[in-house]
């Protein structure tokens, strides 16, 4: 088990470039599976294993550790298939040391990786390797669902698969049921990419089917990424406030098009999941949408220039969705007030006056 | 973790098998058909997005083998036969174009990318290979790779790009061509071209934007650096100049007019760079500099400096200070092909506005301090060149448009005087017309002296710089005036004015030749009292001198009498001989014979004149010229004389001299012989009868009746006008040696000269060439000469001008004893008269007649004492008696003592008289007259002692 680092990399260097990547990831993992003893790695292992990867996993480096030219895209591509396949054969049974070796392979400090991982997690969704899939939703969970390096990651498989080739999305239907979890968080992150004001910041339109599918089919996919302990208080963690968001402004920014239709679909299957959740899972929702976020879409109204009626639209569904939110105790407590009051600024609205009324009462 | 379902599904087989191939034969790990897997990889491109990448530098390769096929084929001469790489190229080529249809905002921009790099690599790897050498031409590399299947292909793809994105977002594809060219300059020009072709319109305009953005961004930074995007810029731009010109020169105006907007926020930098940029552009590449001049040039105006002013102190930046920037300005300017007399103008008002409110003295100084750098770079260069080296674009175009330059010669303002004087200085390095039309130019024009003293300064400018070159000029004028841009400018003047006599201003009404006389005049002044020092060297003498021909023939036939006034007064101020300087030779004589025959032209224009004043000064020029010439050469003397002789008397307006003119009124009708010879007979002409007698037609018209016109003109212009003709004569007959010191005693008129003018006068009064002799016959014989003394004396009777040359004549003894047929022809036709009148009483005509002959030849001393009082007598005698006076006293005293100069001898003082002690005349002649006067005692008595004194005693 105790190889020393020299051996190892002698014996590695003994193979050719797909093949001795391959070889180093089994040895990686050996490096971070659980020992007898259920000791984490020491960091001098950590390092060992950082060495390998990156002389022998991404060729970024070579024996004297000077800098290499990069990889050429068609090795690019091998060693993405080396890493699916590394994921989908290593076994089920390590999973922790797989996720392990996943969060080693792929620092959100790493441009580049991150930008392989992209290339990766693409690659993935569409040879449909679960464990991959699962792999990225820890690691994006682990990173915050909308972090930089998630976002980016994001827009990647946005681009992959709605903008460059729009018919490819439909093949992702049954994502969620393949890594919900990564779905979940992909959900949260794509939400927070597309700001909804205005045509250029709206999400493409096999997006948007996409995702009203995915919130339609699986009510419980909003909440699959939620992490027990919240971790980042200050970014969102569900995709609930983000989406909301696109379908209270769609009014506003799309007038009669076939796209409003969609949102009208995206918002029930919101609310409707919302309602599933919260019978479900009371309780642990509590505190997941951040009054900020729900006052960022109210700006982006007062902001607008719809019609009077496209504006008493948007203020139906933000008082639908708030009188939810509210009720199952989704809104975090500081800064209710504030929204409240930013609330009292739009235009007067029947059901929203009703809603803040009665939750005014109560807190 | 909440994985609520795992559904463990496997991964589809078929797309891990195309990855597995496709990868297996992207890195030839297995041999596979590249056709097959360029189908993969399209399919792959398409299920696979991360595959993206890979199967994109997948058919780099591709593309590489075949244009590496492609160059060995042409190199080994083999014929270019399409393979599999064709099919697979179009398919690739198909599957692309699609997807960038679909979807050109995605797609476009990887695409063309892709392509735009690929190209890149290709061009610069393949270039210098087959057989299109590494400096070959733009149009070679067009024709070897758009004959090539991959490159068209990419190409064709890199257009459809950019056609799809040519609304959105063409930021993204021009950048990557500028960086691609950047890279792969020059072998990837071609690309550029062919690029650039296709959307002309945008692709410069990007191209340009994109430049501008870069040099914003770098050119403050490295200072004067020359950024590979700007060369790019200009590469591209120097590339789509051949055929898009148009299109160039309306990005960069409209570039420049952006510039000149209000600003929006977060654009001021990129508004600020703009005219170092253009001015950076203009630098590298001289059509873009072209391009520049002719239309950006043009939309400057005074107006708009004052706002370029303000973002002038930013620009220096960009070009490491104030100096450098005006070094590059001053170079740019000079190598200007268009538009140079704009930017001089636009200097000039921006210096000195016309418009006072204008003034803006930031912009006035920079405008003077480029102004005189720029003529001061032109100086040393044309100095440091030399002549016959290339010429300067700049003054190649003020050159071409001199005409809008020309008035500034004229301004009130001196400062553009000078500029323009200093500019003609330098244009005339290389071409001497111009500034011999400049001077021209002005000396029509001008009417001040700065003016005037811009000629001088012009004339001696060029003077001095002149390295003339010998041209087609005509040789007879000498090195005088090859060298004397002055004596060519007043040629030109001259034949400007006479080609189109422009009326300067209608309120004087001055004529152009007009005033460029008074200018000369007024120049000559100057020369005269030599106060500049620079016309010690007789410039405009030596100018006016070679145009002799020319003001001759002003003179001659002026189109307006000021103008010949104008010439004769300047004529007057030069010394046409050049006796008082270093000319060594004269005038030639023939320009001395046109000059004094316009002199005695202008003299009879003169005379016509109605104002006194005019008239007296016009003469007194004539005789001051008339007089320098006949004393130059006795050619010139008889020539002159000739000529006013003639002209007094028959041809100038002789009635201006009291001449009666004779017309023959009531001309009949014209008859026709044949008419006549009809009106004989109708019937048919037969030989030897009646019929056969033709009407011969009537000979002459009877006798001749003729009215004599009288003369309009009051008596004392009459004599006036006779006097200024004696004067003139007076004048050519002036003694050369008149004032010399060593004759003392020469006459001031010379009479020869004289005597010259006697005999002229017999030559052209008398209609006879032989009997005109000195003697005088006998009475009788002039019943023979009768006819010729007819005709004399109708000549006298018609031209009272005779009377006062003869009288002239008579006044320089012994000159008219040449004329003595024209006396002996008075004398003898009024015998005859006076015969004739005996029955009737005296005519006052005939009486007076009688006294002027008598009169004449006793001024000439012809007939010596007692017989010279005769005149005394006439009226207060019968006719008999004068006719008896006039054969005794005069004939008869004429026939015995032939009137011969022989008779006069000369004096101390150098006069000719005759001894009147000698020459007493005998009884024979003086008895009639004593017996007359004693007949009449009484009206006469006084004179008898007189006339007889007592000799007894």
């Amino acid at each position: 088990m105790s190889i020393s680092s020299s051996d190892l990399k002698h014996a590695l260097r003994k193979t050719d470039f797909p093949f001795c990547a391959r070889e180093a990831l089994t040895r990686i993992e050996q490096i971070y599976a659980p020992n007898a003893m259920g000791r984490p790695p020491s960091n001098k292992q950590i390092d060992l294993a950082a060495e390998v990867m990156a002389e022998f996993v991404f060729c970024e480096a070579d024996r004297r550790g000077s800098r290499k030219r990069r990889l050429s895209c068609i090795q690019e591509l091998q060693l993405l298939e080396v890493l699916c396949d590394y994921f989908t054969y290593s076994g089920a049974s390590n999973e922790p040391a797989r996720n392990a070796v996943f969060m080693a392979l792929f620092p959100a400090s790493n441009a580049e990786r991150c930008r392989l991982l992209a290339k990766l997690v693409s690659m993935a969704i569409s040879t449909k390797n679960t464990p991959v899939l699962n792999a990225t939703g820890v690691w994006m969970q682990h990173l915050g669902s909308a972090t930089q390096g998630s976002l980016e990651l994001a827009q990647g498989l946005v681009k992959d698969y709605f903008v460059l080739v729009p018919r490819a999305g439909s093949g992702l239907q049954d994502l969620p049921q393949l890594a919900p979890y990564f779905t979940s968080s992909l959900l949260t992150a794509v939400a927070e990419i597309y700001t909804g004001e205005g045509p250029t910041s709206a999400p493409p339109q096999p997006l948007l089917e996409v995702v009203t599918q995915w919130v339609a089919d699986l009510p419980t996919l909003c909440i699959a990424a939620l992490p027990a302990e919240p971790l980042h208080r200050t970014s969102p963690t569900t995709p609930y406030a983000g989406l909301f968001r696109w379908c209270i402004l769609a009014p506003l920014h799309f007038h009669p098009a076939p796209a409003v239709l969609l949102y009208s679909r995206l918002h029930l299957a919101l609310l409707e999941s919302l309602l599933e959740c919260r019978q479900l899972q009371p309780g642990r929702l509590e505190g997941s949408v951040m009054p900020q976020q729900l006052m960022m879409t109210a700006r982006s109204m007062i902001r607008s220039n719809g019609s009077a009626e496209a504006m008493q639209d948007a203020i139906d569904r933000f008082a639908q969705a708030l009188q939810l939110i509210l009720d199952s105790r989704l809104l975090a407590q500081s800064g209710q007030l504030d929204l409240f009051q930013l609330l009292d600024t739009l235009p007067r609205n029947r059901l929203m006056a009703l809603v803040l009324r009665k939750h005014r009462g109560q807190s | 973790m909440a994985s609520t379902s795992v559904i463990k599904s496997v991964p589809p087989q078929d797309l891990l098998t195309e990855l597995r191939t496709f990868v297996a034969g992207a890195t030839r790990a297995v041999k596979t058909n590249p056709l097959e897997l360029a189908r993969t990889a399209l399919s792959l491109l398409k299920t696979l997005p991360a595959a993206r990448d890979a199967v994109l530098e997948y058919f780099c390769t591709l593309f590489d083998s075949a244009v590496s096929k492609y160059v060995a084929q042409i190199e080994n001469d083999a014929n270019p036969s399409g393979g599999h790489e064709e099919a697979t190229i179009a398919e690739i080529h198909s599957v692309l174009c699609n997807f960038v249809s679909n979807n050109p905002e995605a797609w476009a921009p990887i695409i063309s990318t892709w392509s735009l790099e690929l190209l890149g690599e290709l061009s610069s790897r393949y270039a210098g290979r087959a057989r299109v050498p590494l400096g070959a031409g733009l149009n070679e590399s067009l024709q070897l790779w758009m004959s090539c299947r991959a490159t068209r292909t990419l190409i064709d793809i890199t257009t459809q790009c950019l056609s799809c994105l040519m609304h959105s977002n063409t930021e993204t594809c021009i950048n990557a061509l500028l960086n691609t060219s950047v890279a792969h300059s020059p072998h990837f020009d071609w690309v550029v071209a062919h690029v650039g072709s296709c959307f002309p319109q945008t692709v410069i305009t990007r191209v340009l934007s994109c430049g501008l953005k870069d040099f914003c961004q770098h050119g403050s930074m490295e200072q004067g650096a020359k950024s590979p995007k700007v060369l790019s810029v200009v590469g591209i731009l120097g590339h789509l100049a051949a055929s898009h010109i148009v299109s160039i020169r309306l990005a960069l105006l409209d570039l420049f007019k952006w510039s000149l907007q209000p600003p929006k926020p977060g654009e001021e930098a990129q508004r600020r760079a703009t005219v170092p940029f253009l001015l950076q552009l203009g630098s590298l590449s001289s059509i873009l500099l072209h391009a520049l001049s002719s239309d950006v040039l043009q939309t400057l105006n005074v107006d708009m400096l004052p706002q370029l002013a303000e973002l002038a102190p930013g620009w220096c930046i960009y070009f490491g200070g104030r100096q450098a920037l005006e070094d590059l300005i001053v170079h740019l300017a000079r190598n200007c092909e268009e538009g140079g007399t704009q930017m001089l103008h636009l200097l000039l008002n921006a210096s000195s506005p016309v418009d006072a409110s204008k003034y803006h003295s930031n912009v006035a100084l920079t405008s003077r301090r480029i102004l005189e750098l720029l003529l001061q770079e032109l100086d040393l260069m044309l100095r440091s060149a030399g002549p016959g080296a290339y010429p300067i674009p700049l003054l190649d175009s003020i050159r071409q448009n001199v005409a809008s330059i020309q008035p500034l010669l004229l301004s009130s303002d001196l400062l553009r005087v000078q500029i323009a004087v200093r500019l003609f200085g330098l244009l005339a390095h290389h071409s001497p017309a111009v500034l011999v039309n400049a001077v021209a130019f002005l000396l029509q024009r001008a009417t001040k002296d700065e003016h005037l003293a811009a000629v001088m300064r012009l004339v001696t400018d060029a003077v001095c710089a002149s390295a003339y070159s010998t041209s087609s000029l005509d040789k007879e004028r000498g090195d005088s005036f090859k060298n004397n841009y002055l004596a060519q400018a007043l040629e030109q003047a001259i034949r400007n004015s006479a080609n189109n006599d422009l009326i300067l201003d209608d309120n004087i009404g001055q004529v152009a030749s007009e005033q460029l006389w008074l200018n000369l005049a007024r120049m000559l002044k100057w020369e005269i009292s030599r106060r500049p020092r620079a016309l010690e060297a007789h410039l405009i003498s030596d100018a006016v001198c070679a145009c002799l021909r020319e003001a001759s023939e002003l003179l001659r036939c002026p189109p307006e009498p000021a103008v010949a006034h104008a010439v004769a007064s300047t004529l007057d101020l030069v010394d046409i001989l050049g006796q008082n300087h270093r000319r060594l030779s004269g005038p030639k004589l023939k320009h001395m014979i046109r000059l004094t025959k316009a002199i005695v032209a202008y003299f009879f224009l003169c005379v016509s004149e109605k104002d006194w004043v005019v008239r007296l000064k016009g003469a007194n020029v004539c005789c001051r010229l008339l007089t320098q010439l006949a004393v130059h050469s006795a050619a010139i003397r008889s020539l002159a004389l000739r000529e006013l002789l003639e002209g007094a008397l028959f041809h100038a307006p002789t009635h201006l001299f009291g001449a009666t003119t004779k017309i023959s009124k009531d001309r009949p009708p014209e008859v026709r012989l044949l008419h006549e010879n009809h009106k004989q007979g109708t019937s048919v002409i037969l030989a030897h009868r009646h019929s056969s007698m033709f009407h011969a037609g009537v000979i002459g018209n009877g006798p001749y009746r003729h009215t004599s016109v009288a003369n309009t003109i009051p008596q004392e212009d009459i004599s006036e006008n006779i006097s200024l003709l004696i004067d003139v004569i007076k004048a050519c007959c002036t003694n050369p040696t008149a004032g010399d010191q060593n004759a003392p005693n020469s006459l001031p008129t010379s009479l020869d000269a004289v005597t010259n003018v006697s005999l002229l006068l017999v030559e052209l009064l008398s209609p006879d060439v032989m009997y005109n002799g000195l003697p005088w016959p006998e009475e009788e014989f002039s019943k023979v000469t009768v006819e010729r003394d007819l005709s004399i004396r109708q000549r006298f009777d018609e031209l009272p001008i005779t009377w006062a040359l003869l009288s002239f004549v008579a006044s320089h003894r012994p000159a008219l004893c040449y004329c003595s047929v024209l006396l002996r022809a008075l004398t003898a036709t009024l015998m005859a008269q006076w015969a004739a009148r005996r029955s009737a009483g005296p005519s006052p005509d005939l009486c007076s007649t009688t006294v002027r002959l008598l009169e004449l030849l006793a001024l000439g001393q012809l007939l010596p004492p007692p017989l010279a009082s005769l005149r005394e007598l006439i009226p207060h005698l019968l006719p008999q008696e004068v006719v008896q006076l006039l054969r005794d006293c005069v004939w008869n005293y004429m026939r015995d003592n032939v009137p011969s100069p022989a008779l006069f001898t000369r004096d101390a003082s150098g006069l000719m008289w005759r001894d009147a002690t000698l020459a007493i005349p005998g009884p024979q002649y003086t008895d009639s007259l004593r017996f007359i006067i004693q007949k009449n005692i009484k009206k006469l008595g006084y004179l008898y002692p007189q006339l007889f004194p007592d000799t007894s005693k």
